[in-house]
Order: C-alpha cells, then sequence, then structure tokens
C-alpha cells in the first residue's frame, strides 16, 4: 500500500515541480523574449484550436508509419526466411544488409522524394527503408542461430524442412525478431517524421506532423508548433508502447529477458 | 601651474566625449543570397556611407534557409528584409518585431509559372500545386479572396518546377528568377503578380524591438546611408555594390545583375509606382497603406481582428 | 508374407539372441582428417546397458552419432538389427549432453515433440506423455516452461520425451555430466528404475566410472588416437541395483579395476 503510494505520488510530484519551473522560466523572460517559452496553457489551449489541422496530420504521420512499420515486417521476414534456407542468397545479401543497418540511411530522403514525388508514397518508403534493416538483420540472425543441439535433435526425427522451420527456427527467432521490432518500433515515427518533413505538402488529406511543423515554425506559430511536438512524442510514444507489449506477450512466459526479479 | 598641466589631460577628456564611441556594429540578415534587390546596402558599404554616419555593417546573405525573422526577433540579426504582409501574420503571433523602412515600394513576388504549362491566369491555379514559403500571407490571400484550393509544398527554392514539361508554380522575384530561368535552358516562365490583384506588400526592412528602443539613433543613421546608397545604385555607377555582391555571391553574373538592376528600376519598385513616385519616396512607408492592408486582411479573417494595428507593426520615426 | 514372416521368426528362434548392434572394424574420419575412431569391433545384444568411457578425444561420443546415425561411417560396416534408414527415427532415441528443450513450449508439449514430428494424432500422444512423465515422476509439472525446472529436471524431461517412441535402442552422451553427485546419483536410479519397465539397449557415455559400474553389464573403456575399443570390462552385478549395490564389495573391486584400467588407456596417450 505504502510502496504504491509512493510509485504515485512521487513521479506526480515531481512533475508538478517541473510544470512549475517551467512556469518560472517563463515569468522570468523579459516580454521581448517570451514568445521564445509557450506556456502549457498556451499550447494546451493552441491544440485545442488547431484541433482539425493537428489531427489530421496525426493520422496521416501514424498511416504513414504503420504502413511503413507493416510492410517493412512484411518484406523482411519473407527476405529473412529466404536467406535463412539459402546461404548462396545469404552470403551473397546479408553483408550488405548489415552495412545499411549501420548507416543513416535517413539521409536518402531527399533523393526518394526525387525520384518519387511528395506525399504519403515516399512518407511509405521512407519508413520502410529505415525499419527493414534494422528487422531482417535480427529475423535473419535468428532464424540462422537456433541452438545446434535442437538442430540435431530435429534431424535425428527425421523432420522434414518444414517441420523445422515451423517448430524449431521460427519459435527459435522470436526474441530476435522482437528485438528489431523494437528497434524498428521507435524509428518508424522518425522515418515518417523525416519523410514528411522533407517532402511533406498539404496534398490530399494535408500533410503530417513534420509537415505541419515547418508550416507552423515558418508562420511564427509557436505554441501551435510546441503542440505539434507534444502530439508528435506522444504518438511515438504509443507507437513504441504497443510493441512493447506484443513483445511482452510473446515472449513473457519463457524468455530470459523476462526474468522475474523477486521469487 | 597646476592648472596648466591639467590641460592635456582636460583636451583628452574633451576629445574623448565629443568624438563618436566605437562605431556600433550592426549585422543585417539578408532574405536572399546578395542580389540586385539588396542594392542599397551593397551599394553604402562600398561607398562607405555606412561608416560615415558610424556604423560598422556586416551584411549576410540569406539563402534556403535564411531564418531571417526568429534571428532578428532573437536578437542574432539586428535587421532583417521580409515582406510586410508576411510579417504582419507574424507580428500578429506575438513576434516582438517592427517594420521601419521600405525596400521596395511594392513587392515583387508573385507566382512564376512553367511557360510550358496551361496556367495563364489566377483562376488557373486551382487544384494545381504551389510551391512557397509557408508563411505568405498572399497564399492566404489567394484562397481566401479568390476562393481557390491548391495544394501547397514548401519550398526548397530551387528553380527545377520551372524547367522542362512540368506544371510548376513557384513563389519567386520577377526581377530575378526569370533570368535563371532562361539561362539554365528553360523557356521564360510567366508571372502572377500579387498587385495584380490588388494585394499591395513592401518589402520591408525589420528590427526587434528591443534593438529599436535601445538604438534610436542609429537607426536613424542606417536609415541615412541607406537610402543614400539606394539612390547611388539606382542614378550612378552600380560597380562597387556589384563587386561585393559577386564576392558574396560568386555565381552573380554582371550579365544578371545590370539586367536585374534595370528590371527594378523600370519597374520603379523602389521609387513607387503611383503618382508620388521618385527618390523621396525611398524607404518610406504609408500609414495609410499599412491600415488598409490590416484592414484588407481581417476582412478576408486572415488576420485576428485587433491583434495587429498600425502603431504596433510599423514606425516612421526612423526616416529622415 | 505368412511365410516370410515364418521364416523370420524360425530363424530367430534358432540364433537365441541375435545382435542389435554390430560393428565390424568401423573407422571414422571427418572429411581428409585423421582418424578418430579406427577398427571399432563388437556385437550388443538387445538388454544390453553398454557404458563408454575414455579420454577426451577418445571418439565415445562419435561412436553414440555413428550409431545415432548422425553421422555417416567411413569405412567397415554398421548394422542395427532389422531396421531401414526409415525406421531408424523412431527406433534411437539420443539423451544430449543439455537437455535440449524448447524454451518456448511447456514440458508436456516438450514431450510431445517427438511424436508431433511423425504425425501421431493427439490422443495418442498424450497417453504416451503422461505414461513417459509419470516414468520420470514429473507428471505435475506438465505445464511448466524449461526455465522453472532445475538442472535435473530439465534433464528427466530430456529422457521422458526420449522414451515416448518406445525406442529400440537409448543412446545418452554424459546425460548427467552437469548435474550435482546427489542428483546424479538419484538420477542413475531412475534410469534403471525405468528401465525395469521397458525393454530397450543403452550405450551411455560418461566420464563417471562410478556410473559406468552402477549402470552397465557392459563397459567399453577407449583408448584416443585413434579411438579405439582398448579394453572391455563385465559387469555382472546383480539387478535390480541400489543404493546398496554401491556397499557391496564385488561393486567396489569392479571401481578399482575399471580406474585401473583407465589410467592405464590415459597413462599410455601421454
Amino acid at each position: 500500500m505504502r510502496s504504491v503510494l509512493t510509485n504515485i505520488l512521487l513521479p506526480a510530484a515531481t512533475g508538478a515541480v517541473m510544470i512549475a519551473i517551467w512556469y518560472a522560466i517563463r515569468h522570468g523572460l523579459s516580454e521581448d523574449f517570451k514568445f521564445l517559452l509557450p506556456t502549457p496553457d498556451e499550447i494546451i489551449g493552441s491544440l485545442d484550436a488547431n484541433w482539425n489541422i493537428l489531427g489530421r496530420a496525426v493520422y496521416n504521420t501514424s498511416q504513414g508509419a504503420l504502413l511503413g512499420f507493416g510492410l517493412a515486417i512484411v518484406v523482411s521476414s519473407l527476405l529473412a526466411l529466404l536467406m535463412s534456407l539459402s546461404s548462396l542468397v545469404r552470403i551473397s545479401l546479408y553483408p550488405y544488409l548489415m552495412i545499411l543497418q549501420m548507416t543513416p540511411i535517413i539521409i536518402f530522403a531527399p533523393i526518394l522524394i526525387l525520384w518519387v514525388g511528395p506525399g504519403l508514397k515516399s512518407v511509405v518508403i521512407i519508413t520502410f527503408l529505415i525499419c527493414f534493416f534494422p528487422l531482417v538483420v535480427n529475423t535473419t540472425q535468428g532464424l540462422i542461430s537456433a541452438d545446434r543441439n535442437l538442430v540435431e535433435l530435429f534431424k535425428m526425427y527425421r523432420a522434414s524442412r518444414w517441420q523445422e522451420i515451423k517448430l524449431l527456427r521460427i519459435p527459435a527467432a522470436l526474441p530476435y525478431f522482437f528485438t528489431g521490432l523494437r528497434i524498428a518500433a521507435v524509428l518508424a515515427p522518425i522515418g515518417a517524421l523525416v519523410g514528411d518533413y522533407t517532402a511533406g505538402s498539404s496534398a490530399g488529406n494535408g500533410g503530417g506532423l513534420g509537415f505541419q511543423a515547418i508550416i507552423y515554425s515558418s508562420q511564427a506559430k509557436y505554441p501551435a508548433l510546441f503542440a505539434t511536438a507534444a502530439v508528435t512524442c506522444i504518438l511515438g510514444f504509443v507507437f513504441v508502447a504497443v510493441v512493447l507489449s506484443l513483445s511482452w506477450f510473446a515472449l513473457h512466459k519463457w524468455h530470459d529477458s523476462y526474468q522475474r526479479t523477486d521469487t | 601651474m597646476k592648472a596648466i598641466r591639467l590641460l592635456p589631460l582636460a583636451a583628452a577628456f574633451i576629445a574623448a566625449i565629443t568624438v563618436h564611441a566605437e562605431p556600433l556594429k550592426v549585422t543585417v540578415q539578408l532574405d536572399w543570397f546578395a542580389e540586385p534587390e539588396h542594392g542599397g546596402f551593397y551599394q553604402a558599404q562600398a561607398k562607405g556611407y555606412f561608416a560615415e554616419e558610424g556604423l560598422e555593417v556586416t551584411l549576410i546573405p540569406g539563402g534556403p534557409n535564411a531564418f531571417v525573422m526568429p534571428k532578428v526577433a532573437t536578437g542574432k540579426a539586428d535587421i532583417g528584409q521580409a515582406d510586410s504582409t508576411s510579417t504582419l501574420l507574424q507580428q500578429a503571433e506575438g513576434l516582438p518585431v517592427i517594420q521601419f523602412a521600405a525596400v521596395f515600394q511594392d513587392d515583387p513576388s508573385g507566382l512564376l509559372v512553367n511557360a510550358n504549362s496551361d496556367i495563364h491566369t489566377f483562376a488557373d491555379l486551382e487544384g494545381k500545386t504551389i510551391v512557397a514559403r509557408p508563411e505568405w500571407a498572399f497564399l492566404e490571400f489567394l484562397k481566401k479572396k479568390l476562393g481557390l484550393n491548391f495544394t501547397l509544398v514548401p519550398t526548397n527554392f530551387s528553380i527545377e518546377p520551372l524547367l522542362g514539361d512540368k506544371e510548376g508554380v513557384l513563389q519567386g522575384y520577377y526581377i530575378a528568377e526569370p533570368y535563371h530561368v532562361v539561362k539554365a535552358g528553360g523557356k521564360k516562365p510567366r508571372f502572377l503578380g500579387s498587385w495584380e490583384v490588388d494585394f499591395r506588400a513592401y518589402a520591408v526592412l525589420v528590427t526587434s524591438k528591443r534593438f529599436a528602443r535601445q538604438h534610436p539613433k542609429e537607426l536613424k543613421a542606417f536609415l541615412r546611408a541607406y537610402i543614400k546608397g539606394w539612390r547611388d545604385y539606382l542614378e550612378g555607377d552600380p560597380t562597387g555594390a556589384h563587386a561585393l555582391m559577386k564576392a558574396a555571391h560568386p555565381s552573380n553574373t554582371d550579365e544578371f545583375m545590370m539586367a536585374s538592376r534595370q528590371l527594378i528600376i523600370d519597374g520603379k519598385l523602389v521609387t513607387g509606382r503611383d503618382a508620388n513616385g521618385g527618390p523621396d519616396l525611398i524607404g518610406r512607408l504609408d500609414p495609410d497603406r499599412y491600415a488598409k492592408q490590416i484592414a484588407q486582411l481581417e476582412e478576408l479573417e486572415i488576420l485576428k481582428k485587433g491583434k495587429v494595428t498600425v502603431e504596433t507593426a510599423m514606425t516612421t520615426q526612423y526616416l529622415p | 508374407m505368412l511365410l516370410a514372416a515364418l521364416l523370420l521368426s524360425s530363424s530367430y528362434c534358432m540364433t537365441t539372441k541375435s545382435p542389435i548392434v554390430e560393428f565390424k572394424s568401423v573407422t571414422k574420419s571427418y572429411g581428409e582428417g585423421p582418424l578418430v575412431l579406427d577398427g571399432i569391433d563388437f556385437t550388443a545384444q538387445p538388454g544390453e546397458f553398454i557404458s563408454l568411457i575414455g579420454p577426451s578425444g577418445c571418439g565415445k561420443s562419435t561412436l553414440l552419432r555413428l550409431i545415432a546415425d548422425l553421422s555417416p561411417i567411413t569405412s567397415g560396416s554398421l548394422n542395427i538389427a532389422g531396421s531401414t534408414p526409415e525406421s531408424k527415427a523412431t527406433e534411437l532415441a539420443f539423451v544430449f549432453q543439455e537437455p535440449t528443450l524448447l524454451p518456448w513450449q511447456t514440458v508436456a508439449n516438450n514431450v510431445e515433440l517427438p511424436q508431433k514430428l511423425r504425425d501421431v494424432p493427439a490422443k495418442e500422444r498424450a497417453t504416451s506423455r503422461d505414461r513417459a512423465l509419470q516414468l520420470v515422476h514429473l507428471v505435475d509439472r506438465g505445464d511448466a516452461y524449461p526455465r522453472q525446472l532445475s538442472g535435473g529436471q530439465k534433464m528427466r524431461v530430456s529422457i521422458a520425451r526420449a522414451l515416448t517412441l518406445d525406442p529400440k535402442i537409448l543412446l545418452l552422451d554424459e546425460p548427467f555430466g552437469a548435474l550435482d553427485e546427489m542428483t546424479r546419483e538419484r538420477l542413475n536410479e531412475e534410469l534403471l528404475s525405468i528401465r525395469d519397465q521397458q525393454s530397450w539397449t543403452a550405450f551411455f557415455v560418461t566420464h563417471s566410472v562410478i556410473e559406468a559400474v552402477f549402470l552397465s553389464n557392459r563397459i567399453f573403456i577407449m583408448s584416443a588416437n585413434p579411438g579405439k575399443i582398448a579394453h572391455e570390462v563385465t559387469v555382472d552385478l546383480p539387478r535390480p541395483r541400489t543404493s546398496d549395490t554401491r556397499l557391496s564389495r564385488p561393486y567396489q573391486d569392479l571401481l578399482a579395476e575399471v580406474s585401473k584400467l583407465l589410467r592405464s588407456v590415459e597413462e599410455s596417450r601421454s
């Protein structure tokens, strides 16, 4: 009972203090510079006032992020499976995939936009690219890393290739897959934002949150800019939280990464 | 005797307070690369007019990411060049800046249209894509006044949409971009000028309210030099200014700079196209035009009523 | 068809005991490498419990893998009575050094795995599974996950799994090596009690002389470089063997004899 209270009260109190400091800083700013730091209530007010635009922007960015993310999962899983089955394919491709995973692929955004044009398509492709490499590298690693003894066990029982994949390699690859998924989940909103930032347009349903950030910034609508930033953070958070939950569901019963610290 | 020994000291003291204090350093953030639109600055610089007024002026060329307004508002630059109507919108958002002198009596901004497209009038813009600065007040004006719907793409300032077979519509100055398009092998783009639909903006100089409060004398001195510079640039020999512009932006050719300058002269952009135009109008702002503009924007609900007034937006107190 | 069956059964009656595993001059090397096993010759009768003991590198694990057909022989002949390559899957069961359980499956599902791989229907699987779990005294842990079990428990699950397909030959490669002394002794006794209820032939690789003597009726002491069966010791201690057996004189003598032979083999290689 006591610890529950402490666990809720302490962070809440800290949060209240931080907000108080925020107001204090704002109060301390000279009139000439007040515009640099909108107050929380100004931001919330602006969020309310601009919700029809921001709501649509949230929808657009989420759409881009989800589509790119989903596409990356599907394509990476298939490619990973292929690479685990064919060492020829794996040896040919894997080094490049690993290198690309380590590079800031986001720099290709402007080039992509040149080829594909601004809008949802390029946002999806950029998000796909940024999510694809950690997923394919990790999943492949998982598929080829099944315990050698287990592989021998399956061989001994004359398991078919398909049985080996379905009952051994894929379950064994799950922890690796979820590692890649967690990485990709953090990157997906960033990819969608950058895609939008670089190429967003008000076409169709309007741009996404990145586009809106540019607009508000150039129009000096700073409370709205802060509001956009806040909404974007929440969106990213939710995205990652959902993936972490999925990861928990799949792994918590049996995987070491979910050890209980107490007995 | 004691008094005589004090004399040199007294002389030095008197000299110190009568001779100018060290010249004030002033930074000016330009809105684009150094071009003839900045003729007033560069000629004043080349001819030493700023120095005469006791100012040490640094001209910072802009470009695609000039960030003029944030820089001026936060004091990272003292003076900036911008368009008057977009500034009005930003002032309405609380940005602590003030418009204090004109660069152009009529802002030569408009929409440049790819000659290969079939967009000839503003009405033809319906449903098209316009590449422009997101804060440009004229865009809202087009939407509200002319009831147009179009897609906005924030500009990266490349003239690419105006080349080849595209339906490109790009915000630009008619005194500059068309030249570059032709030089790049494209057809000279058509120009839809904002004043054609009764939208008259100035190109202005802005400064932060803070700087204005702290340095009123220097602002006056600045404008004296600036106006003199413009006059000299337009009526006299622009070689000095052009040399500085070339140094700041090496891709400026003499041919381009002379052509652009000529367009400014022919268009009476600096001296004014109305009946009262002339060298005496250089740099002047007309409060009545501002009143009319603010009323126009408020009526179209582009500006919220009362957010900006003529008094809070502009001032003529620093003009000679 | 009937005639063939008649002939087969009569031939079975004529030879009182036909061997279940027969090695004839078997050698083994990996690729172009040195000989790992050289001149392996022996026959094993059904129901025997044969331990393989020897220094590292003597090829005892390799020998096990040859029987399991996890690796091919290089020369000689290896016969496993009445089995075809297809039938080998159900007739041989291998218990590895590590329990080798699927961490993402429950104990029950792990035990069912071999049957699942043979497409045995669910009901039948459940019966064999429950029987196997009973044999190793882990019926109440069916829903647990491997990480919740102790080392000894995991090993018992591994053994239970091996037994579900009613193997003719059980191959065990140092299964209790990672466990403490007490658990080891207990599991040895458990293994023998399971053996009483079933009828497999066992090949057991171990480093422990105690284990070899307690469990087996024959001990092959192997030497290294190349691997050979240097000595064979017959263990004719009476069954069932219990903790009392460990105190008997004959047991102690056998321990001494095997230890001596083992030492001589280890010394000769250096």
